[in-house]
């Protein structure tokens, strides 16, 4: 899944038409935790601290709704929380082929 | 004599300027007084010293604050909360800046509420002599004033019990399981002849929910939702009709993530009101009367 510069995850994967469990979008929530299996990724907006336990900012638990992507990357879901297609166009999923943009997201030098 | 209104909430921003933007220049409240770490802001037709104190630092709420008639009521409520068993203490002039003396009680599920009867005056935007309807230099959505906040609780039922018997709150319509062994979901209170001032729905202590402002009618709604999309507001659900209040809403987050709500309508109350029930089954429809679908964000998302 293609990512522009400075995107949000959530917003690049609303952008891909595909819909998950979000809450508040702005770091306040939690609700849009992801775990970052490979890949950097930073904050660039603030994050309320109470959103994420300790143990899950070491496992690289990250709120999707601020997290911005310095490379590819790829991230894994809580079951509950898998993405949906909602939009049933491949607009701005270049090749990336729905079948994979479940776990795999593109920084921005990507595809 | 009793509860007025809900007079101010205080909450919690990670991003003080964020949020000055979005209640200043999206919602239209103008900023009255700046502390070091914390922002004083009130809509323009309300006409005490302010209504929204925004604390630097996290997110959630710090504490509610209604606005009592007398100091008698003060004491009344003080004692009866004691008696209740709730954690009760005073709180001295200018703790609250602009603020008079009040009573402080901790809720059963853990919020903060404070009883206050002065407040420094500082007229409405419009004014009392002649007045305009509204002020011509309004702003966004030009919210006239804080209207009313629900806050969740693991047990709903002791605090509609702590607000009837202790603050002569009535709940103008409940949510429960089922009229026949009913527990309660929800409960929409009101201490004046609004159709609520106060809400509890079941969900964890010490959070908020959401609080909102109130607005004319469903075209100033339209109005804000538009408001909303030019300033890239999240939204949460709306503009729709509830079911419960028979009002009409937007709720959207604040940069924080803090839940807010635009709301109209709804009826007037009064002592003899007779509540109103609502069942499990229907509480979608009690919820968002039009779409008959409770959202995953809605009952699970809190600050």
């Amino acid at each position: 899944m293609p990512v522009l510069p400075r995107e949000t995850m959530l917003a690049a994967i609303c952008r891909a038409g595909f819909t998950y469990r979000f809450g508040c979008r702005r770091g306040g929530c939690g609700v849009c935790r992801v775990q970052v299996i490979s890949g950097d990724v930073r904050y660039e907006r603030p994050v309320d601290a109470s959103t994420l336990s300790d143990t899950e900012r070491r496992s690289d638990t990250w709120l999707s709704c601020r997290a911005v992507l310095e490379s590819d990357a790829a991230i894994a879901m809580e079951p509950a929380h898998r993405l949906r297609r909602v939009v049933p166009f491949a607009f701005g999923m270049g090749n990336a082929g729905f079948g994979r943009a479940e776990r795999g997201l593109a920084g921005p030098a990507g595809h | 004599m009793g509860v007025m209104r809900l007079g101010f909430v205080h909450i919690r921003v990670t991003d003080l300027g964020e949020a000055v933007n979005h209640y200043s220049n999206t919602l239209g409240m103008n900023v009255v007084e700046e502390t070091p770490g914390a922002v004083y802001l009130k809509c323009w037709d309300e006409y005490d010293h302010h209504s929204l104190v925004l604390e630097e630092g996290g997110v959630g709420l710090v504490k509610l604050g209604y606005k009592c008639e007398s100091e008698d009521d003060l004491a009344n409520f003080e004692r009866r909360a004691a008696a209740f068993g709730a954690t009760v203490g005073r709180v001295s002039k200018g703790e609250n800046l602009a603020i008079g003396d009040g009573v402080r009680i901790e809720l059963p599920s853990e919020q903060s509420l404070e009883l206050y009867c002065e407040a420094q005056y500082v007229g409405t935007d419009t004014g009392t002599l002649n007045p305009d309807p509204w002020p011509r230099d309004r702003r966004g959505v030009g919210v006239p004033w804080l209207d009313h906040a629900l806050v969740p609780a693991e047990d709903p039922a002791t605090v509609e019990r702590f607000f009837m018997e202790c603050l002569d709150f009535r709940p103008s319509e409940r949510a429960v399981t089922d009229p026949a062994n009913p527990e309660l979901i929800g409960s929409w209170m009101y201490c004046g002849q609004s159709v609520h001032d106060f809400a509890v729905v079941q969900g964890p202590n010490g959070k908020l929910h959401h609080f909102a402002f109130y607005l004319n009618d469903w075209n100033d709604l339209l109005h804000a939702g538009d408001i909303f999309a030019m300033d890239d507001v999240p939204i949460d659900f709306g503009p729709t009709r509830h079911g419960i209040s028979r009002g009409q809403t937007i709720y959207f987050f604040d940069p924080a993530g803090n839940r807010n709500e635009v709301f109209s309508g709804g009826y007037r109350t009064m002592p003899d009101f007779p509540t109103i029930t609502w069942t499990a089954d229907q509480l979608a429809r009690g919820v968002f009367y039009i779409q008959r679908e409770i959202n995953d964000r809605f009952l699970s998302v809190y600050t």
